[in-house]
This record gives C-alpha cells, structure tokens and sequence, in this order.
C-alpha cells in the first residue's frame, strides 16, 4: 500500500510547486519580459504554486529564452548540473527552439536542446504568456 | 515640522490603496479555464488561402528566419512548408505575397514536447495533376 | 511518573499544543502571508494546499551543496535552528498548554528565539558561496540593529510587571488589563523587531532576491532547504504567540475553548499585520535600517520604557 500511495503524493506535490529558473542565454530580451508578465496580477503563476526563484538549487523547471551562444554554453550547462534532480527545462520562444532567426550566425550553436534535453517547446517570437502557461501546464501533466 | 509630517505620512502613503484593492475583484484572468482574447493585430500563427499561391517563392526568398520552404517539382506541382520553430513572426511573407494567399492571423502558437510537431505543410499540390 | 501522565505528556509534546499544531498553525500562516499579500496586489494567489505541496516536494527533492562544504555543519546548523525554535515554543504558553514557568524564561526564550538568526550566519559562511557568504554578513549586520530594538521594546512588559517570568506577565496582565492598551508604542516596536527577526520586508536585506540571490540559503537544497523554510514558518508563529502573550493576555481565560479561538484569531490578525506590512514597504538600505532603529526606533523605546518605569 506505501508503495503505491508514496509516489502518488510525490506527483501531487512536484505537480502542484514548480519553481522555475529563469536564464537568458543570448536573447533579444523579448520573451523575458513575457516570462516576467506572467508573475503579474493578470497572470499570476502563483495560483499553480508556480514561484520564481533565483538560485538554481532551489528551482524545478529552467526557463531558457534565446539562442545558445558559444559564450554562454558551459554557463548553461553549469547551471543545469547545479540544479537538484527532479528538474526540466522549457524552450521558450522560437530562437531558443532552433535558433530562430539567429540560426547560422558565427556565434551561435542553434537551440536549446544542442546543449540539454529539452522537454517542452514553446514556439513563438516573443511567445504569449498564455503559450508559457499552456506550455508548464503540458510539461507538469508529463511528471512521472 | 511639516518636514516631519510629510515623512510620517510617507508610511501610511499604501495602506488605503491596498485596503482597497483586497475588497476588490482580483485582475487576473483564470486563464486555462476562461481563454483570453487577443487583440486583432498581433501577429501570431501564419495561414494561408492555398487556392491563392501560385508557388512563386517570393515570400521564402524573403523569410529572414528561414522559417519557409519550397520544395517545388513543376510549375503546378509544389509543396510550401512552414517551420513554426523557426518563425519570428515579422509578416514579412504577408507583405511580399503579391496574391494575398499568406497572411499572419493573431492565434498564438501552441506548446509542444517535440519540435516535429512544429513542421507544418501549408501548400500541397504534388498530388494533383 | 505513571503511565497516564507520560501519554499525556507526549500528546502535549507530539499532538496538540506540540509540534504537530505548531506545524498546521505554521502551514496555515504561511499560506494566509502569501494569499494575503496576493490579494494586496490585485492576484488571486495559491491555494490552501500550496506549503503543503512545497514542503513534500523539497523533502523530496535531491540534496546537492557545493565541493569544499562541510557536510557535517551544513546539515547540523537547520536542525539546531529547527530545534530552538521547537524548544522557544515549549516555554511559551500556546494556546492552553500551561508551560513550566521560571523566573528568567522571557530571556531563555529571547535567545532561543534570535539563535536562529546566528545559525542563519554560520550557514552562509559554511556552504561557501559568494552570495551566500554576502548573505549571512548582511544578517548579522542587520542583527545588531532589530535584536537590540526587539529585546527594549519587549522588555516594556517585563518591567510594567515588574517580572521576568511568562507567568508573572501574564497574571499581572489578567489583574489590570492588558498591555497592549498602555504599551501600543512598544507593541508596535516590538512587531518591528519581529519582522527583522523573520526577515521579511521592509527588513528582508540578508535574502534580497534582486541584489544576492537568496542570502545564505543560496546553496541549501532539498531537505535542508525545506528546515530552513519549516523553521522560519515556525519562527512566525512562535514569535506572534510571544506577542500576544506579552500585550494580549488577560482579554481571554487561557484554558477555555472560546479562549483558543480567540488566540487563533489574535495569531491571523497580526499575520494579516506582518503581510499588510510586507506588501507596502519595499526594502531598506543597511544603513536606512541602522540610521532607522538606532536613531529613531531604540530611543523612543527607551522613553518608552522610562515613562513605564516612572509610572
């Protein structure tokens, strides 16, 4: 019986508290500024648990916007290794898809997922608010 | 001493607005359940009327993301293919298309776990004669 | 001892005016804080289930801290936190529990109640990390200025009964009235102190979130993360029931159930106090909150505790 109810109350929990990381790597700043207007009252995360923390060791998911540029890829990677497993990453916007309209420049390596696996993508240049929630609500129907 | 009252005042400057704002209807929209409508103009998903493209390319040779592809056999017989993940939504295709068949209607795109979903054909001719 | 009255003794430890109601009072303030604070601005906020879910998910989480940290002290500074805080609330009689009262207890409880705080220090210094090194010198910089204001302005209640006793305090509050009344410059003090005790704004320096990440629990993660958050949410309640028992004791007989309630309500409305607080005042400077609680706030209070010795 405790094996089946621990794991249920572990989905329940991870379901209901994501905290996400938010890291630009190489963007226009187009899509921060639509991640940020999710924390407004219009949107407001905060009613599926959803906080924004800023010390990788605390978040869940991490947010990436833009294209991965050489610079900032063992950055990328370091803050993913720091974060504590479970955890996510979420493509936001169309550059950090593919590279979006930043592809074939000599300073960049393409997507997000050239550097981690990438769960959800979100496309869209700057994508809605309401893409991004659709796109958390999807990557925490997927948990477990 | 007016000085000071001003500052004493300064602490107090919130309280009735936040008063007010707790016995009042909260701003947000509950959005999963109640969708939001978007305002006419933005530029979202791309749509195109496929009796109206003539498989001419202009609008591929002018995607600055390269969001578009022709894949052309003959005159009559082509495909045109739209990379959503690549698209930055700029309507630049709307205003080089000289037969109105592209245009940019302000549904917003949707979240996916895999990008080949994102691969979309807009224009398929190859089957007809 | 028989049998009887050590289960009865662990059902006050475990159970009721114990650990398990400190920790529901504890889940419940903390959501009430961040749905007020919502609803202050205009949101709808989480739902009630919401610390709950967040205190599951952190104990399940994987514990990573950096190379070079010493484990040991890393795990043993939140339990030590954790355990003082649980220990302040053994002194303090919450709600009905008559506790073991002493003469001095008001100043066992003070320091079992600012070593939290010291421990909030050590953290940042052993977890290593710049921010959180940063962190913890902010705390113990911000330390020397509400722990002094905090101690002056409670104190106002010690001296008014002229005892240093819990007990004393509140059957000299039940005889006259309570103190509130005659002391709401040093009640409001006293609150002032609090909120530096728990680090929330206007005093919430040592984790500002846009200047240095999370203060000194930059690194912390899973479990450790999830004490350190259980104690703060703890720390709240204990230091709210503190308050009411120093300036709000003698509305109520402390052994009835209307008297439960009517502590329950007290421990909401002064929450509501700390979130109306938190949603209007941005951050101060170090030296704003110096210049503030030693130039204006711990003089008042000492007139204030003169103009109650003189009367």
């Amino acid at each position: 019986m405790n094996k089946a109810i621990i794991p249920k109350v572990l989905r329940w929990a991870r379901q209901k508290s994501p905290w996400l990381l938010h890291f630009n790597t190489g963007g226009c700043n187009g899509c921060d500024i639509e991640i940020l207007s999710l924390l407004t009252p219009r949107y407001d995360v905060e009613r599926f648990g959803i906080l924004k923390e800023s010390s990788p060791r605390h978040a869940d998911i991490l947010i990436c916007t833009g294209p991965v540029t050489q610079q900032v890829k063992p950055r990328l990677q370091r803050i993913y290794d720091q974060m504590p497993e479970p955890k996510w990453v979420l493509a936001v916007g169309s550059c950090s898809c593919s590279g979006g309209i930043f592809s074939g420049a000599y300073n960049i390596l393409g997507g997000i997922d050239k550097v981690l696996p990438v769960d959800m993508y979100i496309a869209g240049c700057p994508c809605r608010p309401e893409a991004i929630i659709d796109g958390i609500v999807k990557l925490l129907g997927q948990v477990k | 001493m007016n000085n000071i009252l001003l500052k004493i005042r300064s602490f107090f400057y919130l309280l009735p607005n936040i008063v007010e704002v707790l016995f009042s209807k909260p701003e947000t929209i509950d959005y999963p359940a109640v969708s939001n409508k978007l305002s006419a103009s933005y530029r979202g998903s791309i749509r195109i009327i496929s009796e109206n493209c003539v498989g001419c390319g202009l609008c591929v040779r002018d995607c600055p993301a390269q969001a578009l592809a022709l894949e052309k056999e003959s005159k009559h017989s082509f495909r045109l293919i739209h990379y959503r993940d690549h698209c930055a939504s700029c309507g630049q295709c709307e205003m080089s298309c000289k037969f109105n068949s592209i245009y940019l209607d302000n549904s917003y795109k949707e979240a996916s776990a895999d990008r080949k979903d994102f691969f979309k054909v807009l224009v398929d001719n190859t089957n007809k004669k | 001892m028989d049998n009887m009255n050590l289960l009865g003794l662990l059902f006050r430890i475990f159970i009721f005016p114990g650990f398990f109601f400190l920790l529901i009072a504890a889940l419940f303030l903390h959501w009430l804080d961040r749905k007020l604070i919502a609803r202050f601005q205009g949101r709808i906020g989480p739902p009630w289930y919401q610390p709950l879910a967040d205190l599951v998910k952190l104990f399940a989480k994987e514990d990573i801290l950096p190379s070079g940290t010493n484990l040991f002290f890393a795990a043993l500074l939140p339990l030590i936190s954790f355990a003082s805080v649980l220990t302040a609330s053994f002194y303090l009689p919450i709600a009905i529990q008559s506790a073991p009262s002493f003469q001095g207890d008001f100043i066992v409880l003070m320091f079992l109640l600012s070593l939290p705080s010291l421990m909030y220090f050590l953290a940042g210094w052993v977890t290593q990390g710049v921010y959180s090194v940063i962190g913890g010198n902010r705390s113990l910089l911000q330390y020397f200025s509400y722990e002094v204001l905090f101690l002056l302005a409670m104190s106002g209640t010690a001296i008014a009964s002229g005892s240093w006793s819990l007990a004393d305090i509140r059957l000299a509050q039940i005889k006259e009235s309570p103190y509130i009344f005659p002391q709401i410059v040093g009640f409001l003090f006293s609150l002032a102190g609090l909120i530096g005790k728990l680090k929330r704004e206007p005093y919430d320096i040592p984790k500002a979130k846009s200047e240095v990440i999370a203060g000194a629990l930059t690194e912390f993660s899973g479990k450790k993360l999830a004490l350190w958050y259980l104690t703060i949410q703890l720390q709240t309640v204990v230091g709210l029931s503190f308050l009411i028992h120093c300036f709000f004791s003698g509305f109520w007989q402390m052994s009835t159930f209307s008297g439960f309630i009517v502590f329950l309500l007290l421990l909401v409305i002064l929450q509501g106090m700390l979130s109306a607080i938190s949603a209007i005042y941005a951050r101060l400077r170090i030296d704003q909150l110096v210049y503030l609680n030693w130039y204006i706030f711990i003089p008042l209070t000492l007139l204030h505790n003169v103009y109650i010795l003189l009367k």
